[in-house]
């Protein structure tokens, strides 16, 4: 059999050089070239990386992306520290919990006994302390969407009442509401503009009046109050509706949808309950059944 | 013949250095490190907000809530020493101590959501008395709080007082502990220093409507929260008549006085618990923002000035 290393060497070579000619542009027809450079010059060429453009067109690609975004995540969970110091932290942790495993095993060595776990148990620990952690975070940002979400819905009946006796801006007027709720969410993310920083990750991000700054915050946090709320000052602002009539209407619907949902609770924990009642009957058995179990052990230990 | 150790203490410090110093790192890199003592008030603020709303919902002062608290502890101690099995004496105080709550629970939330459904009809009051005896607000809501509903009578103290509107307002609030009493109180404080016909509007185009869905809202979370509080209860019911049935019989009571018993006992209540947690999983009921009424005043007595 011929040696092939050399052949796939120069494979990889020329491979590569291909490609490096085809991202210089030599292939492609000097029209499109410039096609390109006036998009770019223009502002209509699409920069966003790789992953982002694959994004749209594998939606299970993207779903993927937005999931295991880490930034994205303690941005919503309005967690002060950046991706790479939450993994060095993550990879702390999960270092410790591998060098404690390691040193059980070493520690039962010097006893002279055998290790009482092997070495996986310490890589499975160390993967179990990193997937909690990023549980962690999800649930806090999940946590903090909803906190948002009940926040601006909470502020619509105010919202309202304020259009039918104050002239203040919506936006002031939410920030004013913000400051009076014992939960700071709201109020954190709209003073001094902490929203931005994720708010600008996305394309096409400037926001030019307050309904398109909602909209942008919605869609970034996940929060579709807000992307409502973006739409009904929106219909104020440039369409000309009554605000006092929008803001109620958008109140009501919310406080109906709610209901709702309030309705569709506590109908499911109906059905649902019989879940939890039935599995009681695994420590009833183990009440009865473990004195018996015991007693049998012993006789037959005999 | 032990195993060897080099690679093993070799392979766990590699492990531990690059662990710390990731460590290390993310520390350089400005990772912040909660304060225990700040922790600790973020965990004991809600669980005394809670006790004080129960307390209050019930009629009682936080101390006095406490203090039955610490006595119903005291005589689940004391029945659970009686059986002489040291799980079940831990069992029955820990009933005692988060039992009691638990049942009361239902209790405060039912006389809540009277008090809440009174205010609907508290609302529909003043805003009859503005519109038909052409009554200021400050001075309808005097005399809609001079004769209210007997639900409403400790919460609508402040107003038939001589305290200023506004304060009494924030005092109503603080009394009530409800999110709906909330939404009412606010949206007067937003409305009362302008135009009362604007006024009226608002309590029959946003305050009313927007009431009467809330009602409905609590009325759903509370339908939820009973009969989850219920199969709870249904479960510890059985489980404790079946407790009881067991350590009647000798060689059972023999059983759980052993050590093995005792652990096992130990998995039985943190089964029960974990039940009781996934009932509550089943359906939560919605939650509402809580509002700083004082804050809310001084914005809106600003925004007037």
């Amino acid at each position: 059999m011929p040696d092939l290393t050399r052949a796939l060497i120069a494979v990889a070579v020329g491979a590569a050089w291909v490609l490096v000619l085809w991202r210089l542009g030599v292939y492609t027809h000097p029209a499109v070239l410039s096609w390109q450079r006036l998009a770019r010059l223009r502002g209509l060429a699409d920069r966003r990386p790789l992953g982002d453009r694959l994004g749209d067109r594998l939606p299970l690609l993207r779903r993927a992306r937005v999931e295991t975004d880490v930034g994205r995540l303690l941005a919503i969970a309005a967690r002060r520290e950046s991706p790479a110091g939450w993994l060095l932290r993550t990879a702390s942790l999960a270092g410790l919990a591998l060098a404690a495993v390691l040193a059980l095993d070493e520690i039962a060595v010097l006893a002279g006994q055998r290790p009482p776990l092997p070495p996986a148990a310490g890589l499975l620990a160390a993967a179990c302390v990193a997937l909690l952690a990023y549980a962690r975070l999800r649930a806090r940002a999940s946590e903090r969407q909803r906190a948002l979400g009940r926040a601006v819905a909470d502020s619509l009946p105010h919202l309202a009442v304020m259009t039918f006796h104050h002239r203040v801006p919506v936006s002031e007027a939410l920030l004013i509401f913000a400051r009076c709720q014992r939960d700071r969410s709201l109020h954190d993310l709209l003073a001094g503009d902490a929203w931005r920083p994720l708010v600008e990750r996305q394309p096409d991000s400037a926001a030019q009046s307050t309904a398109l700054e909602y909209e942008r915050i919605g869609q970034a946090y996940a929060v579709p109050m807000f992307v409502a709320l973006g739409a009904a000052v929106r219909r104020v602002t440039e369409r000309g509706l009554a605000g006092q009539d929008v803001y109620t209407n958008l109140a009501r619907a919310s406080y109906g949808e709610r209901l709702a949902t309030a309705r569709v609770a506590a109908a499911q924990a109906k059905t649902l309950i019989v879940i939890p009642m039935g599995l009681m009957i695994v420590p009833v058995l183990v009440l009865i059944g473990a004195p018996l179990v015991a007693s049998l052990g012993g006789i037959f230990a005999r | 013949m032990p195993e060897p150790l080099a690679p093993l203490a070799f392979a766990a410090e590699i492990v531990l250095v690059l662990a710390l110093a990731a460590a290390a790192a993310a520390l350089l890199l400005g990772v912040p490190l909660e304060p225990a003592r700040r922790r600790g008030r973020a965990l004991v603020g809600p669980f005394l907000e809670r006790q004080r709303d129960l307390a209050l919902s019930l009629g009682l002062r936080l101390r006095s809530w406490l203090l039955l608290r610490a006595v119903c502890t005291a005589a689940g101690l004391a029945a659970g020493a009686l059986t002489g099995v040291p799980t079940l004496t831990l069992g029955a105080a820990a009933l005692g101590l988060v039992g009691l709550p638990w049942l009361l629970a239902g209790r405060a939330d039912r006389r809540r959501l009277t008090m809440e459904r009174a205010l609907a009809g508290f609302v529909a009051e003043v805003r009859d008395l503005m519109r038909q005896s052409n009554l200021a607000l400050d001075r309808a809501l005097r005399e809609a709080a001079r004769g209210p509903a007997p639900e409403l009578r400790h919460v609508l103290a402040p107003l038939a007082g001589d305290q200023p509107v506004a304060t009494a307002l924030t005092e109503v609030s603080h009394r009530a502990r409800s999110p709906l009493a909330d939404l009412v109180v606010t949206a007067l404080l937003i409305a009362r220093a302008r135009d009362p016909m604007a006024l009226i509007r608002v309590v029959d185009e946003v305050v009313r409507p927007l009431l009467q869905v809330s009602v409905e809202i609590q009325e759903e979370n509370h339908a939820t929260v009973a009969q989850q509080r219920a199969a709870a209860l249904a479960i510890g019911v059985i489980m404790t008549l079946l407790l009881a049935a067991v350590m009647r019989v000798p060689s059972m009571q023999a059983f759980y006085l052993s050590p093995t018993g005792q652990l096992v006992l130990l998995a039985v209540f943190a089964m029960y618990l974990a039940l009781v947690w996934a009932i509550g999983q089943v359906a939560r009921p919605l939650r509402w923002v809580a509002w700083d009424i004082d804050a809310l005043r001084r914005e809106t007595e600003a925004l007037v000035a």
